[in-house]
């Protein structure tokens, strides 16, 4: 996953130093407000335990081991923001020090590895273990979720860094000056070895880890830098509902300016009959497969489709919205319901 | 004699037990082991013990005189400006007195991932081009974004971009090396700081780096404990047992950050950050950083 000098050509690897000047600022200001200068050795010892993390090889399916990246347990343990500076400060260590990684794909490496990945995690993390007591099974488990979405999501970001590359810079003949993998190799390898793979390392890493820490120590996961726990979940989730139902209001707009600005469909969403008409033949295959399932509302739209009135249709391209969130809204409700039911509600020891 | 126990008595041979190194929980330690006692090679053979005109010079200067090396390496686009830059920077290695041995630790991992990356490089797929070596026949297709041609083959143009990825890597890798073989860690840590580098991020990694050694000692520890112990009770005890062993590293990194913190307090440390004075700039940082940007220019162009 760390990207060594050489790879990304300048176009890049400048970008990617400004996107994370915002991040390294407001790491920065956070931390000065929530955890002082006096705390710094709780920062550097952080940064050293995600070093410490790559250390530790972790059997996985098929006979072989890996090792975690560790930037989602750090964002469990002290919180996103201690994670964006804990882990880019363990990356320039291992940089300047260790020559893993390198010093022009430095903040590539930080936008993958300290932003990206824990963010992610840390979002999935919480969803799921929103409300959970520290020693419940299910924080554990959001916690191997979080590890393997943060992972797999940074292994993504870095295959497109990579994928751009040839298309980016290149020499006089055609040829890749830096990374030569387009987009088409470099994010099925990537995926493939992470989703298999890697993945799961990080995944039993950071659920194990959470689970020990939660057997001998769960005061440590108590929610971090003062971010909303279970209190005030309700209110929050009102708050979500409202949002979406003010969303679910502008829907109507994806009928009104398409035909305002004269866009036609979404390209490669077309129906059998636009097909058709565009490749002037419709693939067998395509045909054979069109009719095994009738949608119960066929595009978000009122039986009698684009005759009926616009009102009608925005009317029913409302409902649509709010039916789709809740039935989504509902299986995630009934997913954390199936995963709380196993979890154990027994004090901290 | 009697008082003593059987285990311990003279001339007792110790019951026969398998080799713990050919079980897959002391092979998977064993590696891990590796990987620590490397890391800490590189920690201990930092730039404290480093002699010669590199080390006298300031760390600023050299900070600076090497990101622009590195700029411009991965401006170049010849491979044998790439292979110079590379040869340089081994030559003032040798010419600075710099601890070749960390740099050939730093360098040791670039043949293997390096090889790794660049040779698919190499292959027509990836590559197309005037085919050097044919390594399979098929029928050539596609199938959505990919295309394959008739043969599997090493081309030309594969082969040029494989090298001057490999020589790019190469070249960074020994100017990074030569940078920090040079340069003791404090000094590094405050000529970011000088370069701008917010207080709280060198603050941390000069913290980080110092703590680390002590961390990895503490695996390491973790590590011989299992590996004396061998046996395995599968993968599922493996996974089990690292997690645990990472809680345990985690709550003494937790225990050791607060005694620091405490003593760091008692002897007046109020969070206000004090530098040692930074050196000067002389004749030598002027003529090194010259020395730099021109090469520096040069081999951007060349």
């Amino acid at each position: 996953m760390h990207i060594p000098d050489g790879y990304l050509g300048p176009a890049t690897y400048l970008a990617a130093y400004g996107a994370m000047v915002p991040f390294w600022s407001a790491a920065a200001a956070r931390l000065k407000r929530t955890l002082s200068l006096r705390r710094v050795p709780f920062l550097a010892l952080g940064a050293a335990f995600t070093f410490l993390v790559m250390m530790f090889n972790v059997p996985i399916p098929g006979g072989t081991t890996g090792h975690a990246v560790g930037s989602v347990l750090v964002a469990v343990l002290l919180g996103p923001w201690a994670a964006v500076a804990a882990v880019s400060v363990s990356l320039l260590v291992q940089a300047l020090l260790f020559g893993d990684g390198g010093i022009t794909a430095y903040g590539a490496n930080c936008l993958t590895m300290a932003v990206v990945m824990p963010f992610t995690g840390w979002w999935v993390y919480r969803v799921f273990s929103r409300g959970a007591a520290p020693n419940a099974l299910r924080r554990s488990l959001a916690a191997a979720a979080g590890g393997y979405v943060g992972l797999n999501l940074a292994a993504l970001a870095t295959a497109v860094l990579f994928g751009i590359q040839p298309a980016l810079a290149p020499d006089a003949s055609g040829r890749a000056l830096y990374c030569p993998f387009p987009l088409s190799i470099a994010i099925p390898a990537m995926a493939a070895e992470h989703l298999l793979l890697f993945g799961f390392v990080e995944a039993a890493v950071t659920g194990l880890v959470v689970a020990a820490l939660a057997r001998t120590e769960p005061n440590l996961l108590q929610e971090p830098e003062g971010s909303a726990g279970a209190a005030d979940a309700q209110p929050r989730w009102k708050r979500w509902a409202l949002a979406l139902l003010v969303i679910a209001l502008f829907t109507p707009l994806g009928l009104a300016l398409p035909g305002l600005f004269g866009a036609g469909d979404a390209w490669g969403e077309w129906g059998a009959e636009d097909l058709a008409e565009k490749a002037g033949y419709l693939p067998a295959g395509l045909q054979r497969l069109e009719g095994l399932w009738k949608a119960p509302m066929p595009d978000y739209a009122p039986p009698g489709g684009e005759e009926t009135t616009l009102l009608v249709q925005s009317l029913w391209y409302i409902v649509s919205a709010v039916t789709g969130a809740v039935l989504v809204g509902g299986a995630a409700w009934g997913l954390r319901r199936l995963l709380g039911g196993r979890e154990s509600h027994g004090p901290s020891s | 004699m009697d008082l003593l126990p059987e285990w311990i008595q003279p001339g007792l041979v110790p019951p026969s037990t398998p080799a713990p190194a050919s079980n897959f929980a002391s092979r998977t330690a064993r590696r891990a082991l590796g990987r620590i006692v490397r890391a800490s090679a590189l920690l201990m053979g930092g730039g404290e013990t480093a002699e010669g005109f590199l080390a006298g010079i300031d760390a600023r200067a050299k900070l600076l005189g090497v990101l622009a090396l590195l700029v411009a390496a991965t401006l170049a686009r010849r491979p044998e400006s790439l292979a110079a830059a590379a040869g340089a920077a081994w030559v003032v290695a040798l010419a600075g007195g710099v601890n070749l041995r960390r740099v050939s630790l730093v360098l040791s991992f670039v043949p293997l991932f390096g090889l790794v990356l660049a040779l698919p490089a190499a292959l027509s797929p990836v590559t197309p081009g005037q085919p050097l070596l044919v390594l399979l026949r098929y029928p050539a297709g596609s199938w959505g974004p990919w295309h394959w041609p008739a043969d599997l083959s090493v081309t030309a143009g594969g082969v040029y971009v494989a090298l001057r990825l490999l020589l790019r890597t190469t070249a960074c890798l020994s100017l990074g090396a030569l940078l920090t073989a040079s340069t003791p860690g404090p000094a590094l840590w405050r000529a970011l700081g000088g370069l701008g580098v917010p207080a709280v991020f060198t603050m941390t990694a000069g913290m980080m780096a110092r703590y680390l050694d002590l961390l990895l000692r503490a695996a390491e520890e973790v590590h011989l404990a299992k590996i004396s112990r061998g046996g395995s009770k599968g993968a599922g005890f493996e996974r089990a047992w690292a997690a645990a062993s990472l809680g345990e590293i985690y709550q003494r990194t937790r225990r050791l950050a607060d005694e620091v913190t405490r003593a760091m307090v008692s002897r007046g440390f109020t969070g206000e950050v004090r530098l040692l004075k930074d050196g000067r700039f002389g004749v030598k940082e002027v003529l090194f950083l010259a020395a730099a940007f021109t090469g520096a220019v040069a081999l951007a162009l060349g």
